[in-house]
């Protein structure tokens, strides 16, 4: 994939900086139509100068790590009302439901704290709130629910 | 006299006042002569709509503010005739589809099709390409996405859409996938303070900035909603006190004394009370989710840490079904029922514990 998008910026005479390419496969999961599109909106964002790595997250909705790192220390503090201000702050932002579902999915996946049942218990949140997401429900609701069990996994393990 | 909202609204990307950098992007894509579908998101009153207009005035001059309003009419195939409301200038046209509810996707493709199957008349010097600017994509229904997404392959010569929404969540990726997204974030509460101080410094009023705050925090980041608030504290009480009360609208304190009625008796006699709170609420069209996180913020006050995981699991259980459902009284009052069954058993035993 890197050989086809690095041809096409070649062709279109598209600049980029070290590593821009591999974030926009990265995050396209994948798909080279999908990738294709993100490469073509970050050069019209940035027409003609380089093409940052950060751009192709933004283009793409994708949260800084930053972000999730935090949301998984307030988890860890066991207070609702910071849990619940900072997701509220995070919404505002314009991060999406779905998106901060999904980094959180990666994010449990490679947790090392966590035993192997407690990650079982927060997937099993994750799908019944991503699915009632799907539906309809409200963004904020649903993520607060999925990151309440994730706050107990972490602090009431017994 | 126009709301300070409207008054001092930006009119050009030069003159925003925050996220500068991508404006700055935006102005250069638009120079750049051609941009591709837009979607643009955040959580409301944080400018997208602003935005939206100055990246039009670039594209078209002062002609797209020159605004009329347009009622068309639709048939659905079953014959039902629909009415809706178009705000359009010249080169653009910006419709609600979500309006008409069920019936979107007809709008969607017969609006689409009138606008896009007609060539813009005069060429020389103006782009080539019109404008749809459609609202709350968010809340369209699948059918209208998946009908969108056609559209939009298809037209794409003589027409650019710009799509504006909450969240990109409940936006079919397919059509996330064709447009180009901007977020638009909230802005901080310093930010807030300080467009306040601008716009009263315009009005010749001088505005303490401790209540510049207030008014910020108060608003959640909604830019819109602390200016309406700042012209209201200005007509309460002038020259400003920074000690002054915000008023909060009259709905959020009918919801905290509900709350309150929840948390000082379970019984079903109070329930019924209650109920009639709710229907007064719905009545006066606060939508049935701002209730849930309403309720939901004040009834967590009153309980320890694990309860309060599980008053927000049923919360979000409830608040689910009722997207589902058609009534939302029931649903409103299931989650209050079961609130109240398990604060007082939580109540009940913490008293056992006691002796």
């Amino acid at each position: 994939m890197v050989k086809r998008l690095s041809y096409i910026c070649e062709e279109e005479n598209v600049k980029y900086e070290d590593g821009a390419l591999e974030v926009v496969i990265e995050t396209s999961e994948g798909d080279l139509r999908r990738a294709i599109t993100t490469l073509q909106s970050a050069a019209r964002l940035r027409s003609g100068e380089n093409i940052k790595r950060q751009d192709v997250y933004e283009i793409t909705g994708v949260i800084p790590e930053k972000w999730l790192d935090e949301l998984f220390i307030v988890c860890a503090t066991d207070s609702y009302e910071k849990l619940s201000d900072f997701l509220n702050s995070m919404m505002i932002e314009g991060y999406s439901a779905s998106q901060i579902m999904n980094q959180i999915h990666d994010r449990i996946i490679s947790h090392d704290r966590l035993a192997d049942l407690q990650k079982a218990a927060i997937f099993e949140r994750l799908a019944i709130c991503d699915h009632r997401l799907l539906e309809g429900g409200d963004e904020f609701l649903q993520v607060l629910d999925l990151c309440c069990t994730i706050m107990k996994q972490l602090c009431h393990s017994t | 006299m126009s709301l300070w909202v409207d008054k001092y609204r930006p009119r050009e990307l030069g003159k925003l006042d925050y996220h500068l950098e991508q404006a700055n992007q935006l102005k250069k894509m638009v120079e750049y002569g051609d941009f591709p579908h837009l979607l643009v998101y955040g959580p409301s009153g944080a400018g997208k709509k602003t935005r939206i207009m100055c990246l039009l005035r670039e594209l078209y001059g002062p002609g797209v503010e020159r605004l009329r309003i347009e009622h068309q009419n639709f048939e659905t195939p079953s014959r039902k005739k629909l009415e809706i409301i178009t705000i359009a200038s010249n080169y653009h046209l910006e419709v609600n589809p979500s309006d008409v509810g069920f019936y979107d996707r007809v709008v969607i493709q017969e609006l689409i099709k009138t606008v896009a199957s007609a060539q813009q008349l005069d060429t020389s010097g103006q782009r080539e390409f019109k404008v749809v600017i459609l609202t709350e994509v968010d809340k369209l229904t699948k059918d209208a996405q998946h009908a969108l997404r056609r559209t939009m392959e298809k037209y794409s010569a003589t027409c650019r859409l710009i799509l504006c929404a909450n969240s990109t969540s409940k936006v079919i990726p397919p059509i996330r996938s064709r447009c180009l997204g901007i977020r638009v974030a909230a802005p901080s509460l310093e930010t807030i303070a300080q467009v306040l101080q601008t716009v009263c410094k315009k009005e010749g009023l001088s505005l303490p900035p401790e209540l510049a705050r207030k008014i910020g925090e108060k608003s959640n980041r909604n830019l819109r909603r602390a200016l309406l608030m700042c012209e209201a504290c200005k007509v309460q009480h002038y020259p400003f006190n920074p000690q002054q009360e915000v008023s909060v609208p009259d709905w959020e304190t009918f919801l905290q004394g509900t709350a309150a009625k929840i948390i000082e008796e379970q019984s079903p006699k109070r329930l019924l009370e209650v109920r009639e709170r709710i229907y007064e609420l719905l009545t006066h069209c606060i939508p049935p989710d701002i209730i849930f996180k309403g309720l939901l913020k004040e009834l967590v006050r009153n309980c320890d840490g694990e309860l309060k995981c599980e008053v927000t699991r049923l919360a979000a259980y409830h608040e689910h079904r009722l997207n589902l459902g058609s009534k939302a009284i029931y649903h409103i009052e299931a989650f209050i029922s079961a609130f109240m069954a398990i604060y007082k058993k939580f109540l009940e035993e913490s008293m056992a514990a006691m002796f």
